[in-house]
């Protein structure tokens, strides 16, 4: 069976997150795709690469989603967040909520990418032309 | 014993992934200073620390078969 919380080495198929929240009471889906960037003020990212703690980072993925149920009981979610080696464009993170009425499925949506960049231990190293380096310890 | 583990910037600056750690109790903290005697060049700058995959502060008491994960700051998503 596919895993709602997700942290995976395979490219990402935002279909099958979609998928599994879609159900007859949900009249919207908000799917939110995260893709490598390749200009960032001026400096140019060739590649990117993502290390997680798999099993911590599944489960606080499912404990966001908790937070989500609290907030908004009808909502239901599906992560999915890459690692490994990803190109430009590549799909980073698939974040889909489905909730009867439009609003809370994107408030719902904006909220778990904001838990996600506070807790869920994922990194990313940023590969450039003048150099290596985790993002958040850049020598700017 | 227990495990600890490292990643990200933490990986690269004590060259493992993971290690064993002989432990006879003690603090969180006291783990962290104990890494820091094995691994002077760790920076702990904003790193968080996890108690068997559960955020938990430096004065949570460690046992043996636990496993102890530093968290640099994450930058998922």
């Amino acid at each position: 069976m596919d895993k709602r919380y997700e942290v995976t080495d395979s490219p990402l198929d935002p279909g099958k997150y979609i998928a599994m929240v879609t159900r007859p009471e949900a009249g919207a889906v908000a799917t939110f795709t995260g893709h490598v960037r390749e200009w960032t003020k001026g400096r140019r990212t060739l590649s990117l690469a993502y290390e997680a703690y798999v099993p911590m980072a599944e489960r606080i993925l499912e404990t966001i989603a908790e937070e989500v149920k609290v907030k908004w009981p009808e909502a239901e979610v599906a992560v999915g967040h890459r690692i490994g080696p990803l190109a430009i464009s590549d799909i980073a993170v698939v974040v889909a909520v489905s909730t009867p009425h439009r609003h809370a499925s994107y408030e719902a949506n904006r909220f778990i990418m904001e838990r996600i960049k506070e807790d869920v231990p994922i990194w990313k190293k940023e590969i450039q032309e003048d150099g290596e380096w985790w993002k958040g310890e850049e020598v700017q | 014993m227990i495990q600890v583990l490292y990643f990200a910037s933490m990986k690269e600056a004590s060259g493992l992934a993971s290690e064993r750690i002989k432990w006879q109790g003690g603090t969180l903290g006291e783990v962290m200073e104990k890494v820091t005697d094995l691994h002077p060049s760790i920076s702990w700058d904003g790193v968080r620390v996890a108690l068997n995959e559960e955020f938990c502060s430096g004065t949570q008491e460690v046992e043996s078969g636990d496993i102890v994960a530093f968290i640099p700051p994450v930058s998922g998503g």
